[in-house]
């Protein structure tokens, strides 16, 4: 039998300083790490019998299975980091494991805000974002998912979510869903894509309707009443397929889950993005050769922190596992901001503008002294509270309303620039994906108004796997772009 | 227009108790790469790059799932001091142990795995299969379990003769040995690959029950229970005869067994809702001068191993001999790679 | 208990430092050292032989049990007057060339050593060649081959067709796991066995003698 007990790390550390380290030292470092803590940390906890249910394990674990970009990656040397990568590198097996003990897998595609919390309101369910496969080609450094899915007509000219399609063609990646759900209407037309050649395959899609947001309040009204009825239809569907009635306990309990979940994310985004300016929060220190600046400086990884922002599209299959798992990266963070703590040498205030396919160019800016302090990922829709004791669909688009990918780009524009200010940002990098439709469009005009306020920007455009000359370039021009912003703070007197 | 599972894929999906398709096919193509590739085995043994590209070479012409990096039993005695033979077309051979008298075990030292022997020479070559095509082949690192090792230490009959007489040595030099294995087996995984551990001599051709069950089981216990750490799968292979502890490889830990000379039938109903197998068509077989084809013989190990109730490997009961003959081993794997899940 | 009988169950039982009291109580007492070596140690050897058989002794058992009578042996043949020991005849035994695998080799040497023939062991991995010159330098009545490996077991054949030429008078006996009676009347082996009872057996029928 599986102890309850152990939930939460409550800031066990491995080591006193946070520092970035690859998969060697966290290999080395992992011995240190309590029996028990591997022993009992697992997810699936309502099921008692799991016993393949422990997920605490160092990068190397993964490496093993052919995960190669890891071993150029350097990771948070906490043990609340680690127990992150665990949980979501765990989650292919995870939705496995979720089918073969009779729990009903739900595909959640596309621009999916509220969708998921109404998916955990039914019992027994499991969802998972297949878009979230474009990461394994980069993961792997292979190109095994785009060829398969060029085999239907989706190559270089489509975003890398095209992974998706490869990995459901393939039927290796994760069970066959029970039911797919996908957005159509105000999304994105390489989503779309992807998403119909699915259908062609032979899986069965409930299409959700996104309407376009317009940015006039008269209308936010008339958009919630849509919204709430594809909720309803949806739900509608779920009783379907899980055999069980929408149950309003159940979901109330689900979505006040939901919402501490979606809290500490917000915290935690909070005390990043306030972790210091680049004037006011600055110590001098007289290190022999002159006074030196040191800021308060990054208390979490970029990575790490794409990984904690993109939880809430499916909760990686397990809500209640997610929700501590969270936590425990929050209370690290916080230990760390009350100790004055964090990595030496990044301190470099930076914004990140679409999630990049490819970490390590994450880590590399980090490396070059940055530090991510904002971040649009296009799914701000998983961050605000929802309502709790409202009417439940309603309470749902609401939430849903304030998301990136419907609104206009003049919308999405002005989210930019408030992470921005909010921030104190010194610069800005917008990593758009070759080839794919949606999101580059945006890119010319966030690159306008950000520079219209006198930040620098840098618009890269990630390459696919292996195309090492090609991503050297983008290094060149990353080391360009941050020793242009080490002379401007040194300019304005820092 | 399903898409083709890769061997990687393939592989992921059983280690989860996920049957898609058909099992893994995966002889073990060791030394007879470089008979493919036209090294000899001095060179194959001892250079880690002409290893790799030995194996990349054999996997091409066959398109078995899995790359082996395996030279001989006697690895980490090497890296340990014990002195080995190395012959052009026989894998190498135990010259002199290091441990001639029990008092020099004081004196033994743990392997370097980057430097001791040809440790070194495991891992380049694991670092450039799994560079190369670690994406789509798991690679496997053979790795000598304690019990084998301990023999490479002291000579393989002083070591037996020390069960009995000396066990408290034995236990001894069992647990240097094991120390060895868990350094050298952390490095392999750092380097990419999965590690097989390998007791030739934990066989129920040459030892009892009892002398596996106080020598060998208890440090291949102990080294898998580290392995699983990682969250990895652990395959154990013994050589030989092994119906009298078939019982006791679940008590091992591992999470597949590579039989050899055990009727597949008798191993699943023992431990087949335990542990996945691997197994196990005869070597000989693939001998030119071996009179049996190679369907009548592989017919009842596939059609036995394929109803395992935790997953089968189709593979072969210890190394693919090096002078095997080509054809009959395409033969096996055609029909591998044919056989379904009902 | 007899002290032959002593002897005998001390091998079986793997006690050296009892063989060797037993052994110099044999000579202290007088009795006659060739027939201890033959009523107590080959006796005890024998069923060591028995056990291992039916897989109640294994190779440590059978190693430790032989080293055991060795103890005895050594203290009592030096005693022993020359030609009271029946001296079975001579063979000469060693594993082919290509195969280091001498576990089997070696216990079904020493059993044949209890029977009471005379060994020369050659060895693991002897070649054609010098395994031809031993037996026509040694003249054994029996030359005795073993190998493990299917790819080694070629060069018994080289070697029976060799043995034919230069030493027709010898009987040759193969054995070891991958070879088989068909195998051996394909090369022209006078004798296969598939454990050491039969070695026993074999080399016994060969010479014709009782055993
Ligand atoms: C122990 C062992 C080893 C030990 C050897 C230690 C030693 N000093 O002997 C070590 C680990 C070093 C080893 C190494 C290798 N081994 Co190995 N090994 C075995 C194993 C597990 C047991 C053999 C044994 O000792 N059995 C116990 C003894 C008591 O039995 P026996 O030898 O069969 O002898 C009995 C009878 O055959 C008979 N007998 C024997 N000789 C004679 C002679 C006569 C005249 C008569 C009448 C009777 C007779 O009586 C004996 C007593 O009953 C076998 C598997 C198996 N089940 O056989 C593989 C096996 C023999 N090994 C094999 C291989 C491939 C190797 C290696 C190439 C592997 C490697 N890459 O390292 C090397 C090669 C070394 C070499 N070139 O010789 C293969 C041979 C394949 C083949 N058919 O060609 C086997 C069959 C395993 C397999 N299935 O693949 N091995
Ligand atoms: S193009 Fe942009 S919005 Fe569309 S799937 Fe790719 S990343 Fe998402």
């Amino acid at each position: 039998m599986i102890s309850q007990k152990i939930r939460k790390l409550d800031n066990f550390e491995l080591e006193e300083n946070p520092r970035q380290i690859d998969f060697r030292e966290w290999h080395r470092l992992f011995q240190k790490v309590p029996e028990e803590l591997v022993e009992n940390t697992r997810y699936f906890r309502d099921l008692p019998n799991a016993e393949w249910s422990q997920y605490l394990f160092p990068p190397s674990t993964h490496v093993v299975s052919g995960n190669r970009l890891l071993r150029k990656l350097k990771f948070d040397n906490s043990l609340a980091s680690l127990r992150l990568w665990g949980f979501v590198m765990s989650e292919g097996e995870r939705i496995y494991r979720a089918k073969q003990a009779g729990k009903k897998v739900i595909a959640v595609m596309g621009d999916l805000g509220a969708v998921t919390p109404l998916v955990y309101s039914f019992p027994n369910t499991v969802a998972f974002y297949p878009d979230c496969l474009w990461w394994t080609p980069f993961m792997m450094e292979s190109k095994v998912l785009f060829d398969e899915a060029a085999k239907f007509g989706l190559g270089e000219d489509c975003c890398f979510v095209r992974a998706a399609l490869g990995a459901y063609s393939k039927k290796a990646y994760f069970p066959k869903p029970d039911l797919c759900i996908g957005t159509v209407g105000a999304t994105c037309d390489d989503m779309n894509a992807v998403m119909s050649e699915v259908e062609f395959l032979g899986y069965d899609i409930h299409y959700f309707e996104l309407p376009h947001r317009h940015d006039k309040p008269q209308d936010v009204k008339r958009l919630k009443v849509f919204l709430s009825g594809q909720y309803e239809g949806l739900s509608a569907k779920l009783e379907h397929v899980t055999g069980h009635e929408f149950d309003l306990t159940r979901f109330e309990e689900t979505i006040s889950k939901v919402n501490r979940m979606r809290g500490a994310i917000s915290d935690l985004k909070g005390m990043l993005g306030g972790a210091g300016s680049p004037l006011d929060s600055c110590v001098r220190r007289n290190d022999g050769r002159g006074s030196r600046r040191i800021d308060r400086r990054n208390a979490m990884g970029g990575i790490e922190m794409l990984n904690v922002e993109f939880a809430p599209l499916s909760y990686y299959g397990d809500l209640d596992e997610c929700i501590d798992v969270i936590e425990d990266v929050r209370d690290t963070v916080k230990s760390r901001q009350t100790r004055s703590v964090g990595y030496p040498d990044q301190d470099i205030r930076l914004v990140w503008v679409t999630p990049p396919a490819d970490p390590q160019l994450m880590n590399y800016i980090e490396g070059l002294g940055g530090m991510i302090v904002g971040s649009e990922y296009l799914i701000n829709q998983t961050t605000p509270q929802i309502l709790e004791n409202g009417d439940p669909f309603d309470s749902l688009a609401e939430s849903h309303l304030s998301g990136s990918l419907m609104g206009s780009m003049g919308y999405r524009t002005q989210l930019v620039i408030d992470q921005i200010e909010k921030s104190n940002a010194e610069g800005v990098i917008i990593s758009g994906v070759f080839g794919s439709s949606h999101c580059p469009y945006e890119t010319t005009p966030i690159v306008d108004a950000v520079r219209k306020k006198g930040i620098p920007v840098l618009a890269i455009d990630v390459v696919a796997p292996g195309k090492i000359m090609m991503q050297s370039q983008i290094f060149n021009r990353m080391e360009a772009f941050m020793e242009s912003l080490k002379a401007a703070r040194r300019y304005r007197g820092g | 227009m399903a898409g083709e599972m890769n061997p990687r894929e393939r592989w992921g999906l059983l280690l989860i108790d996920e049957f898609p398709d058909r099992p893994p096919v995966y002889p073990l193509v060791t030394s007879h790469a470089s008979a493919v590739y036209g090294c000899d085995l001095i060179s194959y043994c001892s250079d880690g790059k002409i290893l790799a590209e030995a194996q990349l070479a054999a996997q091409r012409k066959y398109g078995h799932e899995g790359l082996s990096v395996f030279t001989d039993v006697g690895l980490i005695a090497e890296a340990m001091g014990s002195k080995y033979h190395l012959r052009e077309f026989e894998v190498p051979i135990l010259n002199r142990p290091i441990i001639e008298e029990l008092s020099a075990i004081d004196k033994l030292k743990l392997p370097d795995p980057g430097g001791s022997g040809r440790l070194p020479v495991y891992l380049e070559a694991i670092e450039k299969l799994y560079q190369a095509k670690g994406d789509v082949l798991p690679v496997f690192a053979f790795v000598p379990a304690p019990f084998t090792t301990a023999a490479g230490l002291r000579g393989i009959e002083d070591f037996l003769v020390d069960t009995i007489t000396e066990p408290e040595a034995a236990h001894q030099l069992l647990e240097l040995s094991l120390e060895a294995a868990i350094k050298f087996c952390d490095e392999c995984i750092l380097c990419g690959a999965l590690p097989m551990l390998v007791d030739p001599l934990a066989s129920g051709s040459v030892i009892s029950r009892r002398t596996f069950a106080e020598f060998a089981l208890p440090y291949n216990r102990k080294l898998i229970t580290h392995l699983h750490r990682y969250d990895l799968d652990v395959t154990l292979h013994i050589c030989g005869e092994t119906s009298s502890i078939v019982d006791l490889i679940s008590d091992t830990g591992a999470d597949l067994f590579s039989l050899d000379k055990l009727d597949i039938d008798i191993a699943r109903s023992s431990i087949g809702d335990k542990v996945r197998l691997v197994g196990n068509l005869a070597p000989h077989n693939l001998m030119a001068s071996s009179g049996v084809s190679i369907e009548d013989n592989c017919h009842h190990i596939i059609d036995s191993g394929i109803r395992n109730k935790k997953g089968f490997v189709i593979s072969t009961g210890c190394e693919v001999p090096i002078r095997c003959q080509p054809e009959k081993l395409q033969k096996y794997i055609k029909l591998g790679k044919e056989a379904r899940y009902e | 208990m007899h002290i032959y009988d002593k002897l005998a169950k001390a091998v079986v039982e793997m006690k050296a430092a009892e063989v060797k009291l037993l052994a110099l109580q044999v000579l202290d007492e007088g009795f006659p050292p060739d027939e201890a070596i033959q009523k107590g140690l080959a006796v005890g050897m024998q069923e060591v032989g028995r056990l291992f058989s039916c897989k109640d002794y294994f190779v440590p058992e059978v190693l430790v049990s032989a080293r055991a009578m060795y103890t005895g042996f050594n203290i009592l043949k030096p005693k022993v007057i020359e030609g009271a020991v029946a001296d079975k005849g001579t063979i000469l035994i060693g594993v082919v060339e290509g195969d280091y695998h001498d576990i089997g080799k070696n216990i079904v040497k020493l059993m044949l050593e209890a029977s009471g023939f005379r060994l020369v062991d050659l060895g693991k991995n002897v070649s054609v060649d010098a395994f031809t010159r031993a037996v026509v330098e040694e003249k054994p009545a029996i030359a005795a081959m073993s190998t493990l490996m299917t790819t080694t077991m070629d060069s018994m054949e080289e070697i029976v067709v060799r043995l034919t030429k230069d030493a027709p008078e010898v009987k040759i006996m193969i054995g070891g796991a991958p070879v088989n009676q068909d195998f051996a009347d394909s090369i022209g082996a006078h004798f296969y066995g598939d454990d050491v009872d039969q070695a026993i057996v074999g080399a016994h029928k060969l010479l014709g003698i009782k055993a």
